[in-house]
């Protein structure tokens, strides 16, 4: 939790400070690259609260899936084709998916660790 | 084990935030220069946008009208101004005041020796000749102006102070057919000229000068 209030402030701190801005013509495309990243975000914290978290399955899922969410709007805005709003939908699904699934899993720890602790005593 | 994996997944939040901070710099300054965020608005945008164009059209057209009604009252105003300056170049020449050339008449008159042509002779000619029309008269190329004065001085004519002696050339412009006729009118200038002996010439010239010399 440290962690993530760390990565937080110092994000927002870096991003603030940071010398250049994203050029207007990208900035679509790294809206769907931030998407497609959030989910694999989201996606990491549920692996991890399964315990069956991978580094490389994490990593190559959070870069690649920005990287093909991006080429895809690219592709998309030259082909006339929203085919951004497929990332969007696909990845936007799946972040309310994993969030679900993070809400269950951790009340269930929690409610397990109360019973616990409720037969200890 | 389990901090690496959780150093791993908040490096990739902290990406993550860097890139939507960076996205907000883009962002939001395009938002609040263009407005409407959603096609909704967009469209209301659009229509308040086509409401003035409509209204800065009909404004255009007002001032369009305006400019054509000063147009017409500054050439209104150009054209008094042009036959003002017509007016006062008229009587610039007649005053004297400007130098005229065009036809006229060009009227020699040479006396006996010894023959003393009165100051009224000349009068009465600068008199015909304005009678006529004539727009410039000079005697002697002294020029005739609004304020200038004949009298006789001895045998000689005084013209403004100026002394002209015999023989004597009077130029004049102006029309030249009435100009002649004037003078050759039976009783008029050349008659009264035969008769005291007084050799006259009167010829038409289509050129002359006559310079300005009004005032004295």
């Amino acid at each position: 939790m440290v962690l993530f209030v760390f990565a937080l402030v110092i994000g927002v701190v870096a991003g603030f400070y940071l010398p250049w801005q994203i050029p207007l013509i990208y900035s679509k495309y790294v809206s769907i690259a931030i998407v497609a990243a959030l989910d694999s975000l989201f996606g990491g914290l549920r692996a991890e609260l399964e315990k069956n978290f991978d580094n490389r399955v994490f990593l190559s899922g959070f870069l690649l899936n920005a990287v093909i969410a991006a080429f895809f709007a690219y592709l998309g805005d030259r082909l006339g084709l929203d085919l951004y709003l497929a990332a969007v939908v696909v990845f936007g699904t799946r972040i309310f998916q994993n969030l679900a699934i993070m809400r269950r899993l951790i009340l269930n720890n929690y409610l397990k660790n109360r019973e616990r602790k409720q037969e200890i005593e | 084990m389990k901090i690496k994996q959780s150093f791993w997944i908040a490096f990739s939040f902290l990406i993550i935030v860097v890139l939507l901070v960076l996205q907000f710099k883009t962002r939001v300054p395009l938002l609040r220069e263009v407005g409407p965020t959603s096609s909704r608005e967009a469209i209301t945008y659009l229509r308040t946008l086509n409401e003035k164009k409509d209204s800065l059209l009909k404004e255009i057209e007002k001032l369009n009208f305006k400019i054509l009604e000063l147009n017409e009252v500054s050439m209104r105003k150009e054209d008094f101004e042009k036959s003002l300056n017509q007016e006062i170049s008229k009587w610039e020449a007649l005053l004297g005041l400007k130098g005229i050339t065009g036809a006229g008449l060009e009227i020699s008159i040479t006396p006996m020796k010894n023959q003393v042509l009165s100051v009224e002779t000349f009068i009465d000619l600068v008199n015909d000749l304005w009678g006529g029309g004539a727009l410039a008269i000079s005697i002697n190329k002294s020029r005739i102006g609004w304020n200038s004065y004949l009298y006789q001085s001895g045998n000689q004519l005084s013209i403004s102070g100026r002394l002209v002696d015999a023989p004597f050339l009077v130029e004049a412009i102006g029309p030249t057919e009435v100009l002649e006729s004037v003078l050759r009118i039976p009783g008029g200038f050349e008659q009264k000229m035969l008769i005291q002996g007084v050799e006259l010439k009167i010829s038409i010239k289509n050129n002359m000068i006559i310079s300005a010399g009004g005032i004295q």
